[in-house]
């Protein structure tokens, strides 16, 4: 048999594909398999029996599940909104206004980014330490009282949210300015020369032009504040107090590895794994109808 | 030849390739040489790495030309691998965790049933009866405990005087306590308060459990749904509302409560034997002592069993080796020398009664503690009900009523009533 220059041709871009390929197979889409498959059995190790959805239908009437969701989507939804819209003041301060040394800040306000999150968040746990933290002493030092940060529910997912947005602000920073410098200077040149003001420049030249910036920041947020979370609140508070920090990632740890309830754990991941991708999916589409180039 | 065949076959091909590295990779890994010497694969906890222990895994490993492969966690850790190990058949040989998770383990058919080499073992009866229930499960059992402990109050007496109070007279019952807190606070605080509460719910059962609650479970409900520990609990939230205590926060540390009374900042703390050598070591001058928890007035106290047990995972390569191991390493010898050594408590009889143990300071103290000592959660570990479970770092519902006590969001008898609900519930489903 003859083979075509055109067959040729793909064959060696399959190659060249192959070893990720083969990665991707291997590490992701075998375990997300296994991960289904165990999802309809309860049991452990090889005592496992077939229940169909069971693990499902425990899961969507479980009230601590649609609480670990609300927390989830809360923390991620918070932080990322936050950190975006800091990253994008500073990265649009930097690059439109040409500040002297804006490569020192820049890299200042991304060395959170670069630090190992389960490190960076035990500091955190004594800065936010009631009686030693040295957040407190700065409160006491001004004449204020100190304040339980992972005390209450709602000082504490602030708490983890602050964390989250120091860990993720530069990142943004960085992403918003490379997006930022793309966008050519005559258009804001043409637009002051006919008398548009900086905020008209930001709102119709700027954003509309960098919607796809705002999109790989929204799902890169989103998987980080789906990811980071767990170390954040299994380091900080556990979950607590009251369940109002407790993340998916960490409610399926402690079913997987506390409850003893691996395929509960798989159901878990899958249903988080479906809310990811719908919501990356969305985000996609959003950004085709409303982005229609550069030039 | 189309390019979508091209895809077809390429995504073919993959897939044979992967099923073959996965076989391989399987095969590869369940092999072990057999020319030089086997490896014997153990999990021991972080902080139980004593000289006498490693002195006896060398003279094990020499004898039988051994290459002990000794890996060291703390418990989170421990459980996360060994739950990872099971899954995936990967078991280390012996392992040595918190004797509930022995019983746990166990009744999911993890761990090998040893009932029958333990009962031909005729050291076996010098062992404390509760030890072997920490052990057993539906009346078999799955391992053997190393080391058995309980909690202490420990107090500082100089915090004591220092206070006004009499620094040989730790409180005895809660009331009492609670006068003590309040003293110490006014004398002494806000930078010296009197007692520190752990993150860990697990700690409670030690204020608590009592001669007519000395169980979780009585049979199919939950048995601590009683007016005295009802009582027990309103007076604990008293203290920590008043923040006569220091209270650690949800995700703190286990070294929060402990390095509060090193430091000499909280007067009185909860812990148990394996603080003695580190409270030797970081303050030698502090002069402390031990006394049985506070209970209400005119309960007969109980406090929580604690310590570890080793036991062999089902699959485990070199079973026999590890038996003889573990009778190795709670030789009465053995024993002795770690407690000279960490200030540990054993389960042996015959090491309670050595006097060489008996002149130690610090252990002679929990020495008469232990009897009061109760497997108190053993039902809900056999029963996989990790929810309701005390020990270990307590289980979910548990948190969530010690969280309502220590950060005064409930009241203490609201909160029980549904720890109670709920945990009946679990009991009966």
């Amino acid at each position: 048999m003859k083979i075509s220059y055109s067959d040729r041709l793909s064959a060696t871009g399959y190659l060249f594909v192959l070893p990720a390929a083969l990665v991707m197979i291997l590490f992701t889409l075998y375990p997300f398999i296994l991960a289904l498959w165990n999802s309809l059995f309860t049991g452990f190790a090889q005592n496992l029996q077939y229940v169909g959805l069971q693990n499902y239908i425990r899961l969507f009437t479980s009230s601590r599940f649609w609480n670990s969701l609300f927390v989830t989507i809360l923390f991620t939804a918070v932080s990322s909104g936050i950190s975006g819209f800091l990253g994008f003041l500073a990265a649009n301060w930097l690059v439109s206004r040409g500040v002297r040394f804006g490569q020192f800040f820049t890299a200042i306000i991304f060395l959170p980014y670069v630090v190992t999150p389960a490190i960076a968040t035990l500091v955190w746990q004594y800065m936010f330490d009631r009686r030693f933290g040295i957040l407190n002493a700065a409160l006491n030092s001004v004449g204020l009282n100190g304040v339980a940060w992972l005390g209450s529910p709602v000082s504490a997912m602030l708490s983890l949210i602050l964390v989250q947005v120091w860990f993720t602000v530069g990142y943004n920073l960085v992403i918003f300015s490379s997006g930022l410098q793309a966008i050519p200077k005559d258009y804001y040149e043409s637009a002051s020369i006919d008398g548009a003001t900086e905020s008209q420049q930001v709102r119709l030249i700027t954003l509309p032009l960098i919607v796809p910036t705002v999109v790989l920041v929204l799902v890169l947020s989103l998987l980080s504040g789906f990811v980071n979370s767990f170390v954040i609140a299994q380091i900080l508070t556990g979950g607590g107090p009251f369940r109002a920090t407790e993340v998916l990632m960490l409610l399926i740890y402690k079913t997987a590895f506390e409850g003893f309830d691996i395929p509960r754990a798989n159901a878990l991941t899958l249903v988080m794994f479906l809310l990811l991708f719908s919501t990356s999916y969305m985000l996609q589409k959003w950004q085709d109808r409303v982005y229609h180039g550069l030039y | 030849m189309t390019v979508k065949n091209t895809t077809v076959r390429f995504f073919v091909f993959l897939c044979v390739l992967m099923i073959v590295a996965v076989a391989s990779v399987s095969a590869g890994g369940a092999e072990e040489r057999e020319d030089g010497p086997q490896t014997f694969r153990m999990y021991w906890n972080t902080n139980h790495r004593y000289d006498v222990y490693q002195q006896v895994i060398d003279d094990f490993a020499e004898e039988h030309n051994l290459v002990v492969d000794l890996e060291t966690f703390l418990w989170p850790d421990m459980r996360t691998k060994l739950l990872t190990d099971f899954s995936g058949g990967t078991v280390p040989d012996l392992i040595q965790v918190p004797a509930p998770w022995i019983s746990e383990f166990g009744a999911n058919g993890l761990l090998m049933d040893m009932t029958e080499q333990i009962a031909a073992w005729p050291e076996s009866s010098d062992w404390f009866e509760p030890a072997w229930i920490e052990v057993t499960s539906e009346g078999r059992r799955y391992g053997m405990k190393n080391h058995h402990t309980t909690f202490g109050l420990f107090y500082n007496r100089d915090l004591f005087r220092e206070a006004g109070l009499d620094p040989d007279a730790p409180p005895q019952s809660l009331r009492e306590f609670r006068d003590y807190m309040e003293v110490i606070a006014e004398e002494l605080g806000p930078d010296i308060l009197g007692f520190a509460f752990d993150q860990d719910a697990g700690y409670l059962v030690n204020f608590f459990a009592n001669s007519d609650v000395p169980q979780l479970i009585d049979d199919t409900e939950i048995a601590i749904n009683t007016p005295e520990v009802r009582q027990s609990l309103e007076i604990l939230q008293e203290i920590a509302a008043n923040e006569w205590a220091l209270i650690a926060e949800p995700g703190a540390s286990y070294q929060t409560a402990r390095r509060a009374f090193i430091e000499g900042s909280v007067a009185m703390m909860l812990s148990g034997p394996w603080d003695l050598a580190s409270l030797a070591d970081l303050a030698p001058d502090m002069d402390y002592g031990i006394a049985v928890p506070p209970h209400l007035e005119g309960v007969e106290p109980r406090t929580i069993v604690a310590g570890t047990a080793m036991g062999i995972p089902v699959g485990a390569n070199h079973s026999d080796l590890a038996w003889e191991l573990m009778q190795r390493l709670t030789d009465l010898e053995i024993q002795v020398a770690a407690t000279q050594e960490a200030g540990m408590l054993m389960p042996r009889q015959s090491w309670a009664d050595d006097p060489r143990v008996q002149e130690l300071p610090g252990v002679s103290d929990f020495a008469r503690i232990v009897p009061f000592a109760v497997p108190f959660d053993i039902e809900a570990a056999s029963r996989g009900l990790s929810d309701i479970m005390w020990s270990g770092g307590g289980g979910d519902l548990t948190t969530q009523l010690y969280q309502n006590i220590i950060y005064n969001r409930r009241s203490a008898s609201e909160a029980l009533e549904t720890y109670v609900r709920e945990g009946n519930r679990l009991l009966n489903q």
